[in-house]
């Protein structure tokens, strides 16, 4: 799934920072930003990691749009966890999800967004895909040249 | 705002002359005097420099005593510096450009938390409105937001419950308060 990565001799790696994760058939799409994250041997030893730019207010004000997010490459997640997630094809947000009784709930941070729960079962089943569990946010203070 | 008022008598100056040092009109003074409107807070560090009082000691603060001003008053500690490996990739801890710091208590809430490392560039250099880290006496100690007025910097924190701190060109020229550098980057874990 990542193509580009980098490995420095003391375990740090560099990971390529997307502008944007489109989901699409038969897999996610992913839109360079030419911007690398580097991070420690603590986090890239977790596993397969990404970076993604946040955009939108929906996590505001823990997450700004221009902020950036280490994702580690998973497919599930456990209840309550942020993850990287994708609805019906939608382009991915950052979302906090919660799975009961059959539903899953993703949760935005900022109280004008409600909380959006879609069927997991039967007909109605949404299409709801985990592309990785945020280990690390890095809020950017320097953000102009991030303009989108 | 009775104080500015008894202050202005005490140095036998009008309402004029105190008016043309401030850079206002008359009237706008004697609003500030009779309490009617609120002084900016260019004015305030002006008028604090010029009668050598504390803003508190302007502004009628009960708890301050004009004793205050013999003392800088310094931003509530928030940040403690901790070693940069781990955080920052070797080659960059070789350039020693930047400072880690780690956050403690919530003046900073609802954007900076309690646990998060905040990296901080070295630099003379930083922009009104900005978010910047002071050191007292070489001690890195607080991050707070900087605003920038002709006659000093006002500092607070993101938190309104804080208090604001105002420094005087000329107390920070006296170097025991010192900015840093500005904050590029908040990092959180999260698992």
């Amino acid at each position: 799934m990542i193509t580009r990565k980098k490995i420095n001799e003391d375990g740090w790696e560099m990971i390529p920072v997307y502008g944007a994760v489109i989901a699409g058939e038969p897999q996610f799409r992913f839109e360079y930003e030419d911007t690398y994250e580097i991070i420690p041997p603590e986090l890239s030893e977790k596993g397969e990691c990404f970076a993604m730019r946040v955009w939108g207010d929906s996590m505001e004000p823990e997450m700004t749009e221009g902020d950036v997010v280490i994702v580690l490459s998973r497919h599930d997640c456990n209840n309550g966890e942020l993850a990287v997630v994708s609805v019906d094809g939608g382009n991915a947000t950052v979302k906090r999800v919660y799975k009961e009784n059959g539903e899953c709930r993703l949760v935005s941070r900022s109280e004008a967004y409600d909380d959006m729960v879609y069927s997991m079962t039967g007909e109605r089943r949404a299409d709801i895909k985990i592309m990785g569990v945020v280990i690390e946010l890095r809020k950017k203070f320097d953000k102009i040249r991030y303009a989108r | 705002m009775i104080k500015l008022k008894e202050l202005r008598q005490s140095k036998n100056m009008s309402q004029q002359e105190l008016a043309d040092y401030l850079g206002v009109g008359q009237s706008t003074l004697s609003g500030w005097e009779r309490g009617a409107t609120c002084m900016t807070s260019d004015a305030m560090i002006k008028a604090a420099n010029l009668f050598d009082v504390s803003i508190d000691y302007l502004v009628g603060n009960e708890q301050a005593e004009k004793e205050m001003k013999r003392f800088i008053v310094l931003p509530a500690q928030n940040v403690k510096e901790i070693s940069p490996d781990g955080i920052l990739p070797p080659s960059a801890i070789k350039r020693n450009e930047h400072l880690c710091l780690l956050v403690t208590g919530d003046s900073m809430e609802p954007d900076i938390k309690e646990g998060d490392i905040a990296i901080v560039r070295m630099s003379d250099s930083y922009k009104s409105e900005s978010i910047v880290a002071l050191s007292v006496e070489d001690n890195c100690r607080a991050l707070q937001h900087v605003t920038k007025v002709d006659s000093g910097i006002i500092l607070r924190s993101l938190n309104p419950k804080y208090r604001l701190v105002c420094y005087s060109t000329r107390q920070l020229k006296s170097r025991r308060v010192r900015i840093v550098g500005r904050l590029v980057e908040i990092r959180r874990r999260y698992l």
